[in-house]
């Protein structure tokens, strides 16, 4: 064996070593965990650029980079239609990562039009020769919204079962039955300035009608939308009176307490509720361009 | 004298002969392990070298990423300056990966432009119990009506006439909410009646 040849053998060997050292304390920096890096496509010619190891140019990896980013975004856009919801951030934060199965922390934020909610929940991946299992626990769902009354039992549930599917298709129904509601309370408002007040503005579940000329008699429409256990939702309309003593015989049609209510809830079968509650609104305002309604 | 240097000059020269007669006729075994190094020396470098810009890259996406502080940030990422916008458009891209996976996730519809955007394909998936199962397609024409062009939606589920409670043209989101609520259903059902079946043929393991 020559002594050139051992020599140069020898430095090589030191070399691999060091290498290893090297490579294996890189390795336990192990930054990968919170932030996502798609394992194939422009993503990986970009960490291949940045490690001198490869022949293109930054422009090249930079234009084919733009090129696939426009690509996601056309595809959020159109995911964020259909699916009427718009998530506004999402991190995942890998917490356990083996050969087979990877364990990570989602938290997102999104919004279903007025009801914005965030989600947060362990995804656990299990890859065997067939699938992968995903799998969701501890499941924890905040709602931003005023009206949590009806919805309380609805999350916890939720958070039971982990259904997150269930939980977004009733958030949406849940946040498009808002949606009508502001829809035609802002619309009465408009029409009827003098009579109808919002006190809590367009997100309000009460609608307020008074008589400019006749105070201390109001009625309230009060529009609840409950959710049930099971993600049903079903819009809720009542209508509440108060009114004095004395302003009761003012009235051709007595609607007194209860039996206006009752009539309320007739009209809102015949008529629905947008013309059900103009025709409450009218003969409140006792307008007299209008045929009085019983 | 001479024979001195004669004998020193002669002895370097078959040292040297030795030398280039070592190089030469070297033993197969010693000239691969050399190659073998070479090449497992080069290798090495590219692992560190990617290792190195990932985690580079992982510090700077997550800094970018990041909410608060984003105008000291900038003024940062700046100061580094060159590939900024590749750093930025890398950023991007890691959170659109993510905000696409969130909607996966909750349950959304995956949709797929077909044929040119003269199509549509939906994905419905389903879940019991936080454990995510099948996932059901359906491929919709747009053109010159919004009608089913075909799926693999179990044949007990009343497509049409959910079709026809919630017309295409206008309320297909409604449509594909009914049909995603009776697919949960039967997928709860049959995955608790697995859960719930006991192998029969457990004893033979015993």
């Amino acid at each position: 064996m020559s002594d050139e040849n051992s020599e140069e053998v020898t430095l090589l060997e030191a070399e691999v070593q060091r290498l290893q050292a090297e490579i294996k304390a890189l390795q336990q920096q192990d930054v990968s965990k919170d932030v996502t890096v798609q394992s194939r496509g422009c993503m990986q010619d970009a960490l291949r650029f940045l490690s001198g190891r490869s022949r293109d140019l930054e422009e090249t990896v930079v234009s084919r980079l733009k090129e696939e980013v426009e690509e996601l975004e056309e595809d959020l856009k159109l995911q964020t239609q259909w699916n009427g919801v718009s998530v506004n951030s999402c991190t995942t934060r890998t917490l356990q990562s083996r050969d087979q199965e990877r364990v990570q922390l989602c938290r997102l934020s999104a919004r279903c039009s007025q009801v914005e909610f965030q989600v947060e929940f362990q995804l656990s991946e299990v890859k065997d020769d067939l699938r992968t299992e995903r799998r969701i626990s501890d499941l924890n769902l905040v709602l931003d919204f005023s009206d949590l009354q009806s919805l309380s039992s609805f999350l916890s549930r939720m958070e039971e079962t982990r259904d997150l599917l269930l939980f977004l298709r009733t958030i949406r129904t849940f946040s498009e039955r808002c949606d009508d509601r502001t829809r035609t309370f802002q619309h009465f408002q408009e029409k009827f300035p003098s009579v109808v007040s919002l006190p809590e503005g367009c997100g309000s579940e009460v609608m307020i009608l008074n008589h400019p000329e006749l105070p201390g008699c109001a009625f309230f429409v009060h529009w609840s939308i409950e959710v049930s256990v099971g993600g049903a939702v079903a819009p809720n309309i009542q209508l509440l009176s108060k009114i004095p003593e004395q302003a009761m015989e003012q009235f051709p049609y007595p609607p007194a307490g209860g039996a206006a209510a009752e009539a309320f809830q007739s009209l809102l079968r015949i008529l629905g509720p947008e013309a059900a509650i103009e025709s409450i609104i009218r003969a409140v305002s006792l307008s007299e361009d209008e045929e009085p309604c019983g | 004298m001479e024979g001195a240097s004669t004998r020193g000059v002669l002895s370097h020269l078959s040292l040297l002969e030795e030398r280039a007669r070592g190089r030469r006729g070297q033993v197969p075994g010693q000239q691969s392990r050399v190659k073998e190094l070479r090449a497992q020396v080069e290798a090495l470098r590219a692992q560190r070298d990617q290792l190195k810009a990932e985690i580079r890259t992982h510090k700077n996406l997550q800094k970018l990423r990041a909410p608060e502080d984003s105008q000291r940030q900038e003024e940062e990422m700046d100061a580094e300056s060159e590939s900024s916008e590749l750093w930025h458009l890398m950023a991007r891209h890691s959170e659109l990966t993510d905000l696409l996976q969130a909607h996966r996730l909750i349950g959304g519809y995956d949709v797929i432009k077909t044929r040119q955007g003269k199509g549509l394909c939906f994905s419905l998936p389903t879940a019991y119990e936080g454990v995510y199962l099948e996932t059901y397609n359906l491929e919709v024409d747009l053109k010159p009506k919004v009608r089913i062009r075909g799926h693999n939606i179990p044949p007990f589920i009343p497509l049409s006439n959910f079709a026809e409670q919630s017309d295409l043209q206008t309320g297909m989101r409604a449509f594909l909410d009914t049909v995603s609520l009776h697919l949960n259903a039967f997928a709860g059902r049959k995955q608790q009646l697995t859960l719930l079946k006991v192998p029969d043929l457990s004893s033979f393991y015993l």
